[in-house]
């Protein structure tokens, strides 16, 4: 149903299939850029089609560049015997900002999860094999989400990667920083206990 | 735990009720239809977030109102009040709990607060019904007392039903799946020894509970006996790390038939608590009566197991329990739950209670007419 400009219209519906827009923010936004300066409409509409255009996967490390080795595998300054496994480009991210990790990273894509149709050949699990037998690796880190998924995935990288003979390592799960013992979940609280370490 | 007040809004058919209770016994009395059952119901959804009815909230909201609220004052054991509201809105089918005016960010988190044991005609399927009622019983009375087993129990069936998808890959689309498979084998050993351990350790801790229930109710011979079977062969295996090795084996060992029928096969999603009176099974020989104390003790037997695991008296719910028993046993079940601590029963027969001294000293009658009380003393 058209109640005002097809083209407007139109802008909506595309806002709207957006993750995480409605139907009502998506007109919102369809207004807003209609009253925005025509330069800046354009600059956006430019930056759209840029991203599409120039960002690609690292060839490497599967993480999303421009760039082709990425930033983070030509940097001879880093570790390049050491990669951590993560699920997104966002986990990239999480890493990076604290600033301590100077490894390489594999991004899988995904976790394994027949619900949703990803088996082994969905994620860049060739990829990463691949990486481990032809480049030195002494340590594999796996840093995947602590639910049921990346559990399982873990175990299944850790299977496969054990017979490179490099050093298969997980994060440890339990409490964060800065929060209470007597705060935490009996999962979380169970979870710290099974991964203490001798001090 | 008591309950010392309770306030229903657009909730079946109560539209505004708000009702005092005594700390001992709570008789609700009314004809059929006039609502004795929905107070209990709203009980339920306060202490346990859902009604022990029916999963739908929409059937719970009156009809052509936009959503139902609940609150409720309870006390604790040691005196400590408490202020629990839950409200449904139909539109965004949104459902919050307040504790004490401050939100609670998982519902999840609210199982236990309020322990409650339910004994209703719903529960009947716990003798009658297929395996999976029986199930159902121990791990609302575990999730109740072990937090640590409710994250398990979730844990594991979304494991269960991720590894189903996969056996059913191989069933219909003859997908190879041997390598896939073995994490989520790993992780549902894993989770699937952690329930039975517990399960196991929980129907021998039980059973004393359930043998001075069942004895006190029918004051006979009869000897009762609860009995869980497991679908996996683990012999007298009670160690945990015993039982997840087991376990592994047993699922190589079904792998083939697994792939053939595209589910699981093993596991305590499968398993059976067998009931049996003088050793011959109740879900097969046993009277209605003799179903019904059986019901009446695993429940009274659960109010006493919480009771001692929680460190705090469960909140005793009896909807129309008195109708198929005896008078013998249902006057020894009245006995046994006035002193265990705060219940609430409803019943259509109200000349049954007169001859309880306590019912006139400390019981409370609340009669209820169309949704709302006409009569409490």
């Amino acid at each position: 149903m058209v109640f005002t400009a097809t083209s407007l219209e139109e802008l909506a519906e595309h806002f709207a299939q957006l993750p995480g827009i409605g139907r009502k923010t998506a007109h919102r936004l369809a207004l807003y850029i209609l009253k925005m300066p025509h330069e800046e409409v354009s600059a956006l509409a430019n930056a759209l089609l840029t991203v599409k255009e120039k960002v690609r996967y690292c060839s490497l490390c599967a993480n999303i560049t421009e760039n082709d080795p990425c930033i983070i595998c030509s940097d001879p300054k880093r570790d390049h015997s050491l990669i951590c496994v993560v699920e997104e480009p966002n986990d990239v991210l999480a890493i990076e900002k604290t600033n301590e990790y100077h490894g390489l990273y594999h991004v899988l894509g995904g976790v394994l999860s027949p619900l949703d149709g990803i088996g082994p050949e969905e994620l860049k699990i060739k990829e990463l094999l691949h990486r481990v037998s032809t480049t030195h690796i002494d340590e594999v880190i796996l840093a995947l989400n602590p639910n049921v998924e990346g559990e399982a995935t873990t175990l299944y990288l850790a299977k496969l990667l054990k017979p490179f003979g490099m050093k298969v390592t997980r994060i440890a799960r339990g409490l964060p920083v800065g929060a209470d013992l007597e705060f935490a979940d009996e999962a979380t609280v169970t979870r710290a206990l099974e991964g203490r370490i001798v001090i | 735990m008591r309950l010392v007040q309770l306030a229903i809004e657009t909730f079946r058919n109560h539209f505004n009720t708000l009702i005092d209770f005594s700390e001992t016994g709570n008789i609700i009395l009314g004809n059929n239809g006039e609502g004795k059952t929905n107070i209990i119901e709203a009980i339920s959804c306060l202490c346990l977030t859902k009604s022990f009815f029916t999963p739908s909230d929409a059937i719970i909201t009156m009809f052509g109102q936009p959503g139902y609220t609940v609150s409720g004052i309870f006390k604790s054991d040691c005196g400590i009040e408490y202020k629990a509201t839950i409200s449904y809105t139909k539109v965004n089918s949104a459902k919050i709990y307040s504790l004490n005016r401050k939100k609670i960010d998982h519902l999840s988190n609210v199982i236990g607060l309020f322990p409650v044991v339910i004994v209703s005609p719903e529960h009947a399927h716990i003798t009658f019904g297929g395996p999976q009622e029986r199930r159902k019983f121990i791990d609302g009375a575990l999730s109740q007392t072990h937090r640590l087993y409710l994250e398990t129990l979730l844990e594991y069936r979304q494991i269960l039903k991720q590894r189903n998808v996969l056996l059913m890959n191989a069933r219909e689309k003859n997908e190879r799946i041997d390598a896939t498979i073995d994490p989520w084998n790993e992780a549902f050993a894993r989770t699937g020894t952690l329930l039975l351990v517990k399960r196991k350790e929980f129907v021998s801790e039980f059973r004393r509970y359930f043998e001075e229930a069942f004895a006190q109710i029918t004051e006979s011979a009869e000897k009762p006996s609860i009995e869980y079977q497991c679908t996996l062969d683990i012999g007298d295996a009670s160690a945990q790390e015993e039982i997840e090795v087991l376990f592994k084996q047993s699922i190589a060992k079904h792998f083939v038939n697994e792939t053939k029928m595209g589910f699981s096969l093993i596991g305590p999603h499968r398993d059976e608590l067998l009931f049996s009176i003088n050793g011959s099974n109740l879900r097969m020989y046993a009277s209605q009566g003799q179903h019904k104390s059986f019901l009446v003790a695993l429940k009274m037997a659960e109010f006493s197991y919480i009771r001692e695991k929680c460190k705090e008296t469960p909140i005793l719910l009896l909807d129309d329990v008195l109708s198929e028993l005896d008078t013998r046993r249902a006057t020894n079940l009245l006995k046994a739950i006035s002193s265990a601590g705060q219940f609430a029963l409803t019943s259509t027969e109200r000349d049954f209670f007169a001859k309880f001294p306590q019912s006139s000293k400390s019981w409370k009658i609340i009669e209820v007419k169309n949704g709302s009380i006409c009569y409490a003393n």
